[in-house]
């Protein structure tokens, strides 16, 4: 394991470790009570989610312009990643839906686009898994990761603009948003444990696609 | 002997990341106590669970990987070499 790995792996333990202190000492909120807690991993995973999908296509657009196959290992490693994020996104969702709204799911615009961003990068992958060419399959995805992400601005702005079964948003959501600083200090903490995470699996799963590039090659030269 | 003890050793660290909070959280702070503390706690305990055992499991799954690929290319670098 590298220096880097190491670091962003100690990072990501005092992390967790202070992400898991601060969720037992916060006190609990007095409209939705024990179960509010969710909100402090909900989140973070949600926006770790977007990052990843911006990743991707930040890279995908690098590797139509340089057609480099580094930027196409990183696109496609951070779209995994994506996908195991908004995946724990739609788990948790429901779970915290449940007790407060009665439901698991509804159809309005933020939930639907949410569902619809897991769908799209699903289909990066299973894309990916069924191209052969290299090329080619590093074009179709850079492409593909460029349109999907258009996605994440919409899953973003959905209760915005439109009110919606969703909460509105208490960070950054106008003048009667805002979160009380021991509230606000969990969230950073859950953002920043999730984040350094996220930087080391890309770090792993890159080298590991590094790894896997270096195979194709060996056995396409044995024939 | 790392590769079968580190999914054994994520998972107990997954399931303490789990229980602290919920259990620490539970008698502490004030509020309503309109809502249901108890019918409550599995909907938080749910989702720490289902969060830490995911993430934890695909950490293991890439370490795993990184193992198994380590060792295709080494072999298939000796091939050649031969």
């Amino acid at each position: 394991m590298t220096t880097t790995n190491r670091i962003l792996l100690a990072l990501s333990g005092l992390g967790m470790i202070a992400l898991c202190v601060m969720l037992s000492l916060i006190p609990r909120e007095s409209a939705q009570g024990f179960v509010q807690k969710i909100f402090y991993v909900h989140v973070p995973v949600a926006w770790v989610a977007f990052l990843a999908f911006g990743v991707t296509g930040y890279n995908g657009l690098r590797y139509l312009m340089t057609r480099d196959m580094k930027f196409d290992r990183v696109a496609a490693a951070s779209a995994e990643i994506g996908v195991v994020y908004i995946s724990l996104v739609l788990i948790t969702g429901p779970l915290w839906a449940k007790p407060i709204w009665g439901i698991y799911w509804t159809w309005d615009l933020r939930l639907t686009t949410s569902f619809i961003l897991w769908l799209l990068y699903l289909a990066y992958l299973i894309l990916r898994r069924s191209v052969d060419d290299r090329e080619r399959r590093a074009q179709l995805s850079a492409v593909v990761g460029l349109i999907s992400f258009l996605d994440v601005p919409i899953v973003y702005m959905a209760n915005r603009v439109k009110a919606s079964q969703h909460p509105a948003p208490v960070v950054g959501g106008g003048e009667n948003s805002g979160l009380a600083p021991e509230f606000l200090a969990t969230l950073l903490i859950g953002i920043f444990a999730f984040t350094v995470t996220y930087a080391l699996l890309l770090r792993l799963r890159n080298q590991q696609a590094r790894i896997e590039d270096r195979i194709e090659d060996l056995y396409l030269a044995r024939g | 002997m790392f590769r079968k003890t580190m999914p054994i050793l994520l998972f107990l660290i997954a399931l303490g990341l789990t229980i602290a909070p919920v259990a620490l959280a539970q008698d502490y702070g004030a509020g309503d106590e309109a809502w249901k503390p108890k019918e409550n706690f599995w909907w938080l305990f749910a989702s720490y669970a289902v969060i830490w055992v995911a993430l934890f499991g695909y950490v293991a799954r890439v370490a795993g990987k990184q193992q198994t690929l380590e060792r295709e290319l080494k072999r298939l670098e000796q091939d050649q070499v031969k």
